[in-house]
């Protein structure tokens, strides 16, 4: 009896070691941080993009990172994960001349730490939490960043910076941490650089004689002017006043000129005297102003077949922006024509009306939308078909200068043509950096109507159809268009007095300072509001609505798929104005970009593709039924054989196996 | 090792001469691919995403986080007629007086439950497979195989779970109960949706011992060794722990 009872107690005691040795290991292993990251981009190690970043550090950067102790549930996870990759960075100081060091702070606790953060503008996060099991309440936390370098300062605040891409989806935080760490450390390290958005474009009132009313930004660049004030100071200039000979700021380090439509000589003297003194110009070109004119033809009840009437047309005037001498003399030209391409955007139109009742019964008139494909907006693939991305978009081989998942649209873009003979004056090199795809060819202007018809928008044989070039950096030490040529007199004295012509003649340069870039692209209007205002009143945003519309899709989804489609011609003008800011610098942070934000992405199908159905098909039903139907052959296989079995045995087996 | 050879032996050919087998593998590729590709995903944030087609992402993520769910409630399932049949029937007697030690009935039951969890996950390859054919670039392997080595440990940590939860009792009802609430307790242990009603004290630590949180991690394609030590560590100590249960019933 004894020993049966310390045999029992030998079990209970040996179990009781076991369980305790396990868990206290286990707390031991959260010490041990060795992982092997098996994604094909190693997406969960540190990138060679930052290690370059890093390691270019001449100083130290210092992070202060407030967050407050009792950080609301959901994003709990967030400040362990930001220290696990802080502690990675510090792992690359070895190799830097500089490093990253960081210190935590609670403006909760610390009345010193919650004045930095009220000086710095820093507020904090209002997030609701569960409290016990029915009521909310609002946790105020804090959540942000404050990069130091030498005197430089940059702030980055997670509840308010950019939260549709770090804090949208507390579930992923982790994945664009990395860029968004990476970009803040470059741009605290590299000067700031001034951008000057250069255009007609002005903020009116809607109603002249009314000028309470709202201010128009439906035809604006605000949302161009915001992407780019992320990582640049930018300050816009008045072509106008270019035009009559105003000089542009000193200390600009980039210009960009937006959609120029009758640029003066004295403007281009403004501009090609801006290259000279070592600016940057990002010169984005419309080659012609479209109107849209529509062609209803309703029936006598309002609702007609597409059949029944025309689609509608767009008429196009050319303009005379006045930069082709100046460029082509740089080595490019903006064609007078407009890129016609297979690999198109569709273009919404109206059919009709419908007569439908709403949900309390009322009779309600529905437009009638359908889609066709419309060539002369082209679509820039950001991967091919084949997968990978396409090698004829990328700059310099290495890093693609679109947004990583979404397809670049173009508005009626021009063809850039480079002018080799006219590089070798300057020294330059040019490198195209977007094209349309293969199966693109050129309509000039003159022919003036670009109607939304496919069978109007007749294109040449596939041999005649050749990638477009629709965006050329030039690199050189440029000289001046106006080298040996008389210098124009500025015009106009309304407003500020302009200089003279004698002392615009005094800090005249022939030949530029420094060696500069020149980016031009054949396109300008496809990254206005006019096209991808988010307030549902840009013309790609309707298009994506009523895609969504017509699939039937989830909300969610469609949401996300119009932020996406937002947001690539500023990813792309932005990476433009990158890439002239910071050289080949930014390369780095593009390949980061790529790797946060790429996702791969299935084929388009839709909504009855027999490819959805074969695969639901073969996992639903195909392989289960196999299953059932192997279970089914065993047990009659079983069963034939028991039968058998019983069929050889003696009379008295069988009786005892029946 | 040949004694743990033949009761895996015994056991599997019992799983596959009855229903049990064919029945678990039929539920777990449907219930798995249902969810998957028919039924949106859940997003506490965000709401519902769509499911695999409306997302277009060719990711298996949402795949993978289907699995702590099937073999969280396949799993005992399985487990029922482990334990609670050889007790009502007798044999465990028989099986103790054999000359095997009951660690070696004890891994020859788990690892022949643990080849039929593999079975399934061998056969939802087909899953991978066929999402190949619409992505645009291919498929990333390494979540693929992160989130198959994942899901292996993590059957093989609810195999030994609902073992050690039947061992108990020789009703079948009641040990499937125990393993179900056992299981389900540590696959939402941690998870975003108890997260949001736990008192803070007890947050982290359920997020220590939350198998759909440690799976979570293995199956974006990155393999922590703190992940794997702690499946493996579990799996070990429930096996463990069984072990001393049939011990414990021997002695008295």
């Amino acid at each position: 009896m004894s020993a049966k009872r310390n045999g029992v107690a030998t079990v209970i005691l040996t179990s009781f070691l076991v369980v305790a040795n396990l868990i206290v290991a286990n707390l031991w292993m959260t010490q041990v941080k060795l992982r092997w990251d098996l994604t094909e981009d190693k997406r969960f190690e540190i990138a060679s993009g930052t290690e370059n970043i890093v390691k270019r550090l001449r100083d130290t950067v210092n992070i202060k990172c407030y967050v407050s102790g009792n950080f609301p549930k959901q994003l709990s996870h967030c400040p362990r994960i930001l220290i696990e990759k802080l502690d990675e960075y510090g792992r690359l100081n070895e190799e830097s001349e500089g490093a990253v060091v960081y210190t935590f702070a609670d403006p909760d606790t610390d009345p010193e730490a919650k004045q930095e953060c009220e000086d710095m503008g820093i507020g904090p996060g209002r997030i609701q939490e569960l409290e016990g099991s029915t009521t909310m309440k609002t946790k105020i936390s804090w959540f942000a960043l404050v990069f130091r370098y030498g005197d430089r300062k940059v702030v980055y605040n997670f509840f308010s910076d950019m939260p549709g891409e770090t804090l949208k989806d507390p579930a992923r935080f982790g994945s664009d941490l990395e860029f968004v760490l990476s970009r803040a450390i470059r741009n605290v390290s590299s000067p700031r650089k001034t951008v000057g958005l250069l255009s007609e474009v002005q903020m009116v009132p809607s109603n002249p004689s009314n000028p309470r009313s709202k201010r128009v930004k439906y035809q604006g660049l605000s949302n161009l002017e915001a992407v780019i004030a992320r990582t640049h100071d930018v300050k816009t200039l008045d072509l106008a006043q270019v035009n009559r000979g105003e000089p542009i700021p000193s200390g600009m380090d980039i210009v960009v000129l937006w959609r120029p439509k009758s640029l003066t000589e004295v403007g281009k003297y403004v501009i090609d005297q801006f290259l000279m003194g070592g600016g940057n110009l990002l010169c984005m070109v419309d080659s012609g102003d479209v109107s849209f004119t529509p062609k209803p033809k309703f029936t006598q009840y309002g609702r007609a077949r597409v059949q029944d009437y025309d689609l509608p047309d767009y008429k196009v005037e050319g303009i005379d922006h006045g930069l082709d001498d100046m460029l082509a003399y740089y080595g490019v030209r903006v064609e007078h024509a407009f890129v016609q391409d297979f690999s198109c955007y569709d273009m919404i139109y109206y059919t009709g009306k419908d007569f439908v009742r709403n949900m309390f019964g009322q009779v309600q008139v529905k437009p009638n939308e359908d889609y066709a494909p419309y060539f002369s907006w082209p679509v820039i693939p950001a991967r091919d078909d084949e997968g990978g991305l396409e090698d004829s978009h990328q700059l310099g081989d290495s890093f693609s200068i679109l947004s990583p998942n979404d397809d670049l649209v173009l508005t009626w873009a021009s063809p850039v043509t480079v002018l080799e003979d006219n590089l070798t004056r300057h020294e330059a090199i040019a490198d195209v950096i977007l094209r349309t795809g293969p199966r693109s060819w050129v309509k000039p202007i003159k022919e003036t109507r670009f109607p939304v018809n496919p069978a109007e928008q007749a294109g040449p044989g596939k041999a005649a159809m050749a990638s477009q070039p629709v965006a050329v950096l030039v690199r050189g030490r440029f000289q001046s268009f106006f080298r040996g040529k008389e210098m124009p007199k500025p015009t106009g004295t309304a407003g500020k007095p302009l200089p003279t012509k004698d002392e615009l003649e005094k800090s005249r340069r022939d030949v530029a300072s420094v060696r500069g870039a020149l980016l031009v692209v054949g396109d300008a209007d496809f990254c206005s509001d006019q096209f991808i205002t988010p307030n549902m009143r840009g013309a790609l945003v309707q298009i994506e609505m009523g895609r969504a519309r017509r699939k039937g899709s989830a909300g969610g989804m469609n949401r996300e798929a119009l932020i996406g489609r937002l947001r690539t011609p500023l990813f792309f003008v932005s990476n433009c104005v990158d890439v002239l800011a910071y050289g080949e610098e930014a390369e780095d942070l593009f390949q980061l970009q790529h790797r946060t934000f790429r996702s791969r992405r299935i084929k388009a199908l839709e909504k009855d593709d027999p490819l959805k159905d074969r695969i639901q098909l073969v996992n639903m039903v195909y392989l289960p039924g196999a299953v059932i139907l192997l279970g089914l052959l065993v047990a009659a296989f079983r069963h034939l054989r028991c039968r058998r079995e019983i069929a050889v045995a003696p009379t008295h087996d069988r009786r005892v196996a029946q | 090792m040949s004694r743990i050879l033949c009761i895996w032996k015994k056991e599997l050919v019992s799983y596959f001469t009855s229903a049990t087998g064919y029945a678990f593998l039929f539920l777990f590729l449907l219930l798995t691919s249902f969810l998957f590709f028919v039924l949106p995903s859940v997003d506490l944030k965000s709401g519902f995403r769509g499911n695999f087609f409306l997302q277009g992402e060719a990711t298996l993520t949402d795949y993978f986080a289907t699995f702590p769910v099937a073999l969280g409630l396949f799993v005992p399932i399985l487990c029922i007629r482990l334990w609670p049949e050889e007790y009502k029937t007798g044999t465990v007697e028989v099986l103790m007086t054999l000359p095997v030690r009951a660690s070696d009935v004890v891994i020859g039951k788990f690892l022949a439950m643990v080849t039929i969890v593999a079975t399934a996950l061998g056969l939802s390859l087909v899953v991978p497979w066929t999402v190949g054919w619409v992505a645009v670039d291919g498929l990333d392997s390494g979540p693929i195989i992160g989130g198959y080595v994942g899901a292996l440990l993590l059957g093989g940590a609810y195999c030994a779970v609902a073992m050690f939860a039947t061992a108990f009792t020789k009703e079948q009802v009641t040990g499937l109960l125990v393993a179900l609430v056992i299981c389900f307790f540590l696959t939402f242990a941690g998870t975003a949706a108890v997260d949001l009603v736990t008192p803070d004290w007890l947050s982290e630590r359920l997020k220590f011992i939350g198998f759909s949180v440690r799976f979570s991690s293995i199956e974006k394609g990155v393999l922590d060794f703190r992940d794997l030590f702690f499946f493996l560590s579990f799996t070990a100590m429930f096996a463990f722990l069984n072990v001393s249960v049939l011990e414990y019933r021997r002695l008295k």
